[in-house]
């Protein structure tokens, strides 16, 4: 559904360790179902940020 | 926080009356005045080189010691009609000594094919354009018709207080009204110009918003992280001079002062990178590192030397884009963070329930983006 790749590594040196997030919109309808049951208990006004993102975006099914 | 210097020039055949009523609206957001005036400026007078490239001088030598006794690094502009012209002239003349924070526009007769692009985004010599134009003003048409067919006479000016620009570019806000010349002086414009240059300052209405936002994600992190909700907190940073900055009062449970005056280079860690790639990036302590060479000394100072961990969200519209979701018009990050140690579920890379829960965050910040995306051009909040 989605996968994690390291993210380039700035030139500077650094020990931090960096995640970059990456979601497939292929694969969304799960992840939507999953994220709006963790919304479930939130307030309205979260969910509804929620919502208008992934409309906007397509995801929503 | 550092003062907001306001320098507002009037336009020909006036003294600017607009000048003296826009004061209180520039003080009610902390904004102050410095109303210039160059004299009764004619028609006859425009219309000569030598009296324009006096003006271009005497207002270079104005804004130079505006900034020598202020100490200030820029200044915003509100300018109409010759005064537009005017200001870009100096800001194109100084070749990068001067710059502008954020600038209105209105009446304006500065050449429609300006390079917006080059002056906000690479040399960064102006922060944001709020470009007022009304569509029936005949005046930056005549300016712009006498630009055409004066020849080497005529100065580099348009009527892009008619018609806009003919750039699109980010930073470029253009607002249209139907009417003349003076028309987009309208008193009722005042507020809105104001809470533009106060950006990345947010008026009320905006701020109470943002934050109640801002605390719901910072509760729904902490619970699903497993974490006492002292324990995380949460903030936003907004590109401002150059630098990633966090926006006063938008965070929630920062109580380590000297993180609030912070700044991130704009492509600088979980924050920058976030920033610049449009997707959410977190970063965590290993160890003893963290610490050496990940901010320049001064910033590093500011962190709170509790902190753990980072989950950087871009504040934008998340689009589909070569298959992956991204977050585009990216107007800040909203950062989650962490005090004392690192949540199990963040040590676990690839983790679905990870994956889930920052998609979940992420995809909630949609009204914090349309606050940002509003205040950012002067908009006060619409109710939805």
């Amino acid at each position: 559904m989605t996968t994690d790749r390291p993210a380039p590594r700035a030139a500077a040196p650094c020990s931090e360790d960096v995640q970059r997030f990456v979601f497939r919109p292929a694969a969304a309808a799960g992840l939507v179902r999953n994220a709006r049951a963790l919304l479930d208990a939130a307030p309205r006004e979260l969910a509804e940020s929620f919502e208008q993102a992934v409309r906007a975006a397509g995801l929503a099914s | 926080m550092a003062l907001k210097i306001v320098v507002t020039l009037h336009g020909i055949r006036t003294r600017g009356q607009w000048q003296k009523q826009i004061t209180p609206y520039l003080a009610r957001y902390g904004l102050i005045p410095y109303h210039l005036d160059y004299g009764f400026f004619g028609v006859l007078a425009f219309l000569l080189p030598w009296a324009r490239a006096g003006r271009v001088q005497w207002l270079r030598r104005e804004l130079r010691d505006l900034m020598d006794r202020t100490g200030a690094r820029r200044v915003s502009v509100i300018a109409h009609s010759f005064g537009t012209w005017l200001a870009l002239e100096v800001l194109e003349a100084e070749n990068g000594n001067l710059r502008f924070d954020r600038v209105v526009l209105t009446g304006s007769i500065v050449r429609r094919d300006f390079p917006w692009g080059a002056m906000l985004a690479r040399r960064r010599w102006i922060q944001a354009l709020r470009n007022e134009r009304a569509t029936g003003d005949w005046v930056v048409r005549a300016a712009e018709l006498f630009a055409r067919l004066a020849g080497p006479l005529a100065p580099r000016a348009g009527a892009s207080g008619a018609l806009g620009f003919n750039t699109a570019c980010p930073g470029v806000h253009d607002r249209q009204v139907v009417g003349g010349h003076s028309e987009v002086l309208n008193i009722a414009n005042y507020d809105k110009w104001a809470r533009f240059i106060a950006f990345p300052h947010l008026p009320d209405d905006h701020l109470r918003r943002v934050r109640m936002l801002v605390q719901q994600i910072r509760a729904l992190a902490a619970a699903h992280l497993g974490l006492a909700a002292e324990l995380v907190r949460a903030n936003i940073f907004v590109p401002s001079a150059s630098a990633l900055r966090m926006i006063p009062g938008a965070w929630d449970n920062m109580t380590w002062a000297p993180e609030h005056d912070i700044e991130l280079a704009l492509d600088h860690g979980s924050t920058g990178r976030a920033f610049t790639d449009g997707t959410p990036f977190s970063i965590r302590r290993r160890g003893a590192g963290w610490t050496a060479g990940v901010l320049p000394g001064p910033e590093q100072a500011k962190l709170n030397p509790r902190l753990q961990w980072v989950l950087s969200l871009p504040i934008g519209r998340i689009v589909a884009r070569d298959d992956v979701a991204v977050a585009q018009d990216v107007v800040g990050v909203l950062n989650i963070d962490g005090l004392d140690s690192v949540p199990a579920l963040l040590q676990t890379a690839g983790d679905q329930t990870l994956k889930t829960l920052v998609f979940t965050l992420w995809a909630s910040t949609e009204k914090i983006r349309q606050s940002l995306a509003l205040a950012n051009m002067g908009e006060p909040l619409h109710d939805d």
